[in-house]
């Protein structure tokens, strides 16, 4: 989160600094990829770029906190994914390669940023096994951090649907995860 | 007998509530630790390869947006900038339209628009381009009877070169020469002949030149245009005009 700088940054960015909208796109696109991988692994990278393109285009309509920024391009990206799933029904195509990013931070162990992304991978990988709207609605709270009423914006539900689905999804995972410590035990 | 049956789910929803808030810290509880050790995997802090992954075609975009919204605007400014230039323009012109007219400078229709519209001075008392039948003029149509010419002549009618019935000025200062029915002057040293009926002097050798009341003098090429009470004059020669009480002369 950019906290303060958030204003002026946004500013900068919608009068055409790319350092500005740099810092806007390195705070954002990690969690819009976890989110978008969550819920379409093979077309989480077109999707975001869509979604990309749309925020550059409007970037100069957009007044708001910082939240609402971020609720506001999950928004559009989740827009985005429903019309490439739409076309992906009408037309199925295999992936080619697994997209998703394994590499490593600077300054830190090497083998502890290949466990944790191995971790932050199998988190995903085990929350994407959950029904899609329950996935939606944990990952919009857990990763995008977004409050219950933004989510349901987002999503376009109720926010008590909201919390609904996030319940369900958690129970389910605690049920998983409980049911895979058994399993090594 | 009464057994209250607990809401189904409440005690985790609070729970699960409290997990996503946060709150949970060291207290979470056993069953849940591995599920809160789940969601803090998946929100982990990311990578700068994760942060930058596409940032250069997102840039490139954003470069694109910039640019297309900047050429967009420069129509809109440019336009502007032409309003502007062409207000500024009508100004200009509409104020000095409205100089001359009270200037009295204008041709006669635009004047007699200006005296109907802004109050300007009408054109039949300013207009200087309406001949003046009982004169002759020597050059421009800014010409005066009894005047100058030029741009700078004014209104007012000459003290010493007034002739009631005609009259004719030279390039040479002219002079004054009592003349009953008219009077000519022109260039070089002409000699004033008085005349019952008129006068003519010329340069060089002039023809006699019939006119009525008048006489024909003058720089230039003359105009033949009979006058009732006027003269034709130039340094050529003047066509002979029969004239019924016309009086010609010349230094001969």
């Amino acid at each position: 989160m950019l906290g303060h700088d958030f204003a002026a940054t946004l500013q900068q960015a919608s009068d055409g600094s790319p350092t500005a909208f740099a810092a806007l796109y390195k705070d954002i696109h990690p969690a819009l990829m976890r989110y978008l991988y969550v819920l379409a692994q093979d077309q989480a990278d077109d999707v975001a770029a869509e979604a990309w393109l749309a925020v550059v285009t409007s970037l100069t309509s957009f007044s708001g906190t910082e939240t609402s920024f971020r609720s506001w391009i999950f928004t559009i990206a989740r827009n985005k994914l429903i019309d490439a799933q739409r076309k992906a029904s009408r037309r199925p195509t295999t992936p080619l390669t697994d997209s998703h990013d394994r590499s490593v931070r600077d300054g830190e162990d090497a083998s502890d940023q290949v466990v944790e992304a191995l971790s932050t991978e199998w988190a995903l990988a085990l929350i994407s096994e959950l029904p899609q709207d329950q996935a939606e609605a944990v990952m919009l709270r857990v990763v995008a951090g977004l409050d219950v009423g933004e989510v349901a914006a987002v999503m376009d539900r109720s926010p008590g649907a909201v919390r609904v689905l996030t319940h369900r999804g958690l129970k389910r995972l605690a049920t998983k995860l409980s049911e895979e410590n058994s399993d090594e035990v | 007998m009464t057994s209250q049956r607990p809401a189904p789910d409440s005690p985790d929803e609070d729970r699960f509530d409290a997990l996503l808030e946060g709150a949970a810290g060291a207290s979470v509880d056993a069953d849940l630790r591995a599920l809160k050790n789940l969601l803090d995997s998946a929100s982990a802090p990311s990578s700068p390869a994760e942060q930058t992954a596409g940032l250069a075609a997102a840039l490139r975009a954003h470069g694109e947006a910039t640019s297309r919204r900047r050429a967009a605007a420069a129509p809109a400014k440019s336009a502007r900038r032409r309003w502007g230039l062409g207000t500024a323009a009508a100004l200009v012109v509409l104020g000095s339209s409205a100089t001359a007219a009270y200037a009295g400078v204008l041709p006669a229709p635009l004047q007699d628009l200006a005296h109907a519209t802004i109050g300007a001075p009408a054109a039949d008392s300013t207009s200087p381009s309406t001949p003046d039948p009982a004169s002759d003029r020597v050059g421009g149509p800014g010409a005066t009877p009894g005047q100058q010419t030029g741009p700078g002549a004014t209104l007012a009618p000459a003290p010493e070169t007034t002739f009631p019935p005609g009259n004719a000025n030279g390039l040479t200062k002219p002079k004054n020469t009592p003349a009953p029915n008219g009077n000519a002057n022109g260039v070089g040293k002409p000699k004033p002949t008085p005349a019952p009926n008129g006068n003519a002097n010329g340069v060089g050798k002039p023809k006699p030149t019939p006119a009525p009341n008048g006489n024909a003098n003058g720089v230039g090429k003359p105009k033949p245009t009979p006058a009732p009470n006027g003269n034709a004059n130039g340094l050529t020669k003047p066509k002979p005009t029969p004239a019924p009480r016309g009086n010609s002369g010349g230094n001969r």
